[in-house]
């Protein structure tokens, strides 16, 4: 053993030194042509052993990726194919595919729409919550923040999207969903009467801190003494609690006041939080394409940092704000693990976002889970599922593609 | 300097590895001189112990060459339990072909990994096809040497099974068990019959199924359609016809016992149901269910008054066994060694005096 610890070294000193031989061929080329004297002409018709295979591992990394991709979409059709026709019983038509109201493939019910409902309600809590945070986040980091802030918040935000999946299901599950049933439960037990005056309270406690805040901030310069920035910090978290109130409030009213333990609100809000970063990084590059002349004539005309943001420089980086939200959505649409584990296990056709239901995604992972059999009508509605989503996702995808292809502003 | 941090870098990571390799397996060494020593000195000290360690030792050896002969020996009685000649596996040859039912499955799998572990070198094949297939292939085609069954043979089958000449021979080898539970805050269903809990598994609301029970929705926790659980479920309560379970509204499915552990927490409401096993895990979080008055328990579930549970056996047959002699010997090791595997798999292990019996019945095809 110890023989072996000693030979470790010698093998590795060889292995540098080969290591090392390998960069002078490529060293002494340049003194070759320097050599012929012949210029450039005769460097690129030269035919160079390591510029080739580098060119060849480059192409065969980049064909490997495309070869995924039609290896895939094969796959998902070929599979799914079997599902809509006659090579497994029973024949499930587009139609009852598209149509059905009821998803349980043991007793040959294949309607899709409590899977895709339950899929566009979870992406669409989670845009609710990513647009808006996302979209503020970006013109923070873009507009406003100094250098160190934003040194300081970038990472974080990376941080956040590097969270594997799994442990932001679990934080659905065991924080998000018992804090909506606190706040719920709360909320119904004070009576929508109290529920009213106190968001009215809070509201109006925001608008006296935003705008005394504002003014104190105008008057920095002359005023030392002020604090308008905290003033501003402190209304933004009253007016965050305002709007979530209003949210939990109009939630209540219109879905009553249980919560199931497994639900899309609380799954929704977490795949929202997910993909904040995505949203937020490019929002972010499309605010910061935007010209700094454009933001200096709107100064110039007299214009607020706010007036500027929001009317200047908002508008000309739509394009790109818009293609992150589509990117952002079809992120949300696949989201696989935060569903499976917070948003319920049985499909079900429902409007209530308390209320458990299973998308898509979290139906497949399900199923795919179970010692299932193969050739059997299970087997092939997941391939259907999977294409399904894959064409959600593909059309979102062109879809933005062309929004900035269309709306992109050219300076 | 950069090669130099490098090379360090690199024999640091040789060494650790080197380390780590080490320590696999050096210490197992040290351990077992560490135990001969022991055995030693303990065998100066209390002679005794030697007289016992070398009786066991030679009682070893007997089994050995008892079982390299086709496994034929003398049952011992050993308080109360029937022990079996030991089997040594490294001296079982041959494969066992097994098929039969899917709750029987990871029970024998559970054995057979134990059997291939300690040193078997054939195949034992499970076939998991339901108990009536199993006995479709042990009794009509005669293509199994082994049989697995989570109910009784039927005398039809007995039939079948005479007429290619082999007379099945049953052995108990445990009982499989399901807990219907609620949440600890339903305080009106403590009790339910088979019958109440079809209604339990269909109705909306709980006032549907009795009307002193609140007008709340009903949320069902159901484990998966591919589990052998839900299918002895419909099979019990339903009559095999999965339709009204899987229609039913608020119900959620999941292979996952966690998630049905914590959606019956969840909610006062809720009601599920899986294999007895996780509910002892979970048991002071979660409500049982008696069934028509009785609490499944070790006596209620052996001696067949709770309604949803089920015997485990295997059968075989004596010809095989002595033609067979990996087969005689792999029913041996399955009724001697059942009990150490079968609460992990998730049953209730046989009582002695069924696994006696069973004991006792293969002594008797064996030393026929």
């Amino acid at each position: 053993m110890s023989s072996n610890v000693n030979a470790k070294p010698n093998t590795l000193k060889a292995e540098s030194a080969g290591s090392l031989a390998l960069p002078r061929p490529g060293i002494r080329r340049p003194s070759n042509v320097s050599g012929g004297g012949s210029g450039n002409q005769d460097l690129s018709k030269q035919f160079r052993l390591g510029e080739a295979v580098i060119q060849f591992l480059l192409m065969v990394c980049g064909a490997l990726s495309v070869l995924t991709t039609l290896s895939l979409i094969f796959v998902l059709l070929w599979e799914s194919s079997k599902f809509f026709t006659a090579a497994v019983q029973p024949i499930v038509s587009f139609r009852e595919f598209f149509s059905g109201t009821v998803w349980q493939p043991r007793i040959e019910q294949f309607g899709v729409l409590p899977l895709l409902n339950a899929t566009l309600m979870v992406s669409g809590i989670a845009m609710l919550v990513a647009l808006p945070l996302g979209l503020f986040a970006a013109i923070l980091l873009s507009e406003y923040a100094p250098p160190r802030l934003r040194a300081a918040l970038k990472p974080i935000l990376e941080v956040l999207a590097g969270v594997p999946t799994v442990v932001y299901g679990y934080f659905a599950l065991t924080f998000m969903t018992p804090s909506i049933r606190g706040l719920i439960s709360t909320l119904s037990a004070v009576g929508p009467f109290a529920v009213i005056l106190i968001l009215a309270a809070i509201a109006a406690l925001t608008w006296f801190l935003l705008t005394t805040g504002a003014r104190r901030k105008a008057r920095e310069t002359a005023d030392s003494q002020s604090n308008g920035g905290a003033l501003i910090l402190l209304g933004s978290l009253t007016g965050s609690v305002f709007f979530i109130g209003l949210l939990a409030a109009i939630g209540s009213l219109i879905f009553g006041s249980t919560v199931q333990i497994y639900n899309t609100a609380s799954a929704g809000i977490v795949v929202g939080i997910l993909v904040i970063p995505l949203v937020a990084s490019m929002a972010e590059d499309a605010l910061g394409a935007v010209p700094v002349a454009l933001r200096e004539a709107a100064y110039g005309l007299g214009g607020t940092r706010l007036e500027t943001t929001l009317s200047v420089v908002v508008p000309s980086a739509l394009s790109g704000i818009t293609a992150a939200f589509i990117i952002a959505i079809s992120r949300a649409i696949g989201e696989t693990m935060i569903v499976a584990i917070a948003a319920g296990a049985g499909p079900k056709l429902t409007w209530n976002p308390f209320d458990s239901a299973e998308t898509i995604t979290g139906h497949i992972n399900r199923i795919s889970g179970g010692d299932i059999s193969y050739n059997s009508i299970d087997y092939q509605s997941i391939f259907a599922l999977a294409a399904l989503l894959f064409f959600m996702t593909l059309l979102l995808n062109i879809f933005s593609r062309w929004i900035m292809r269309r709306f992109r502003e050219v300076y | 300097m950069r090669r130099i941090t490098f090379s360090l870098i690199m024999l640091l990571a040789a060494a650790m590895v080197l380390a780590a390799c080490g320590g696999s397996t050096a210490p197992a060494a040290d351990n077992s001189s560490d135990d001969v020593a022991g055995a030693i000195g303990n065998a100066e000290e209390t002679p005794a112990a030697t007289v016992a360690a070398s009786d066991s030792a030679e009682a070893a050896t007997d089994t050995t060459e008892e079982t390299s002969d086709s496994a034929t020996g003398e049952a011992t009685m050993d308080g109360g339990v029937v022990i079996l000649p030991v089997v040594d596996p490294l001296t079982v040859e041959g494969d066992v072909v097994s098929a039969g039912s899917s709750t029987v499955f990871p029970l024998a799998e559970a054995v057979a990994e134990k059997f291939n572990s300690e040193g078997y070198a054939g195949t034992i094949t499970i076939d998991s096809i339901g108990s009536g297939a199993g006995f479709e292939r042990f009794c009509v085609a005669g293509e199994t040497d082994v049989a697995n069954a989570s109910r009784p043979i039927k005398d039809e089958e007995i039939a079948g099974c005479e007429a290619i000449g082999r007379s099945p021979i049953e052995f108990r080898v445990g009982t499989d068990a399901l807990a219907v539970v609620t949440n600890p805050e339903n305080d009106w269903a403590a009790d339910a019959t088979v019958e109440e809990l079809a209604a339990i598994f269909t109705a909306e609301k709980w006032s549907d199924v009795n009307a002193d029970w609140p007008a709340e929705d009903i949320l069902r926790y159901v484990p998966g359609t591919d589990s052998g659980t839900f299918d002895y479920f419909v099979e019990a309560v339903f009559e095999e016809d999965p339709e009204p379970l899987l229609s039913a509204p608020n119900t959620q499915f999941s292979e996952d016992d966690n998630v049905l552990v914590i959606g019956v927490e969840g909610s006062p409401y809720a009601v599920g149901f899986f294999g007895y096993a996780y509910y002892t895990e979970n048991s002071g979080k979660l409500n049982i269910l008696n069934i028509g008055g009785v609490e499944p328990s070790f006596e209620s579930v052996e001696g067949g008054d709770y309604a949803l549970a089920r015997p485990l056996f295997i059968y075989s047959d004596a010809a095989i066994m002595s033609e067979k002699p990996q087969v005689a010997a792999y029913v041996n090791y399955f009724l001697s060694n059942v009990n150490d595997v079968i609460e992990e798999v998730g049953y209730f292990p046989s009582s002695d005096e069924a696994l006696n019996a069973a004991k006792d019945k293969w002594s008797e095809a064996v030393g026929q």
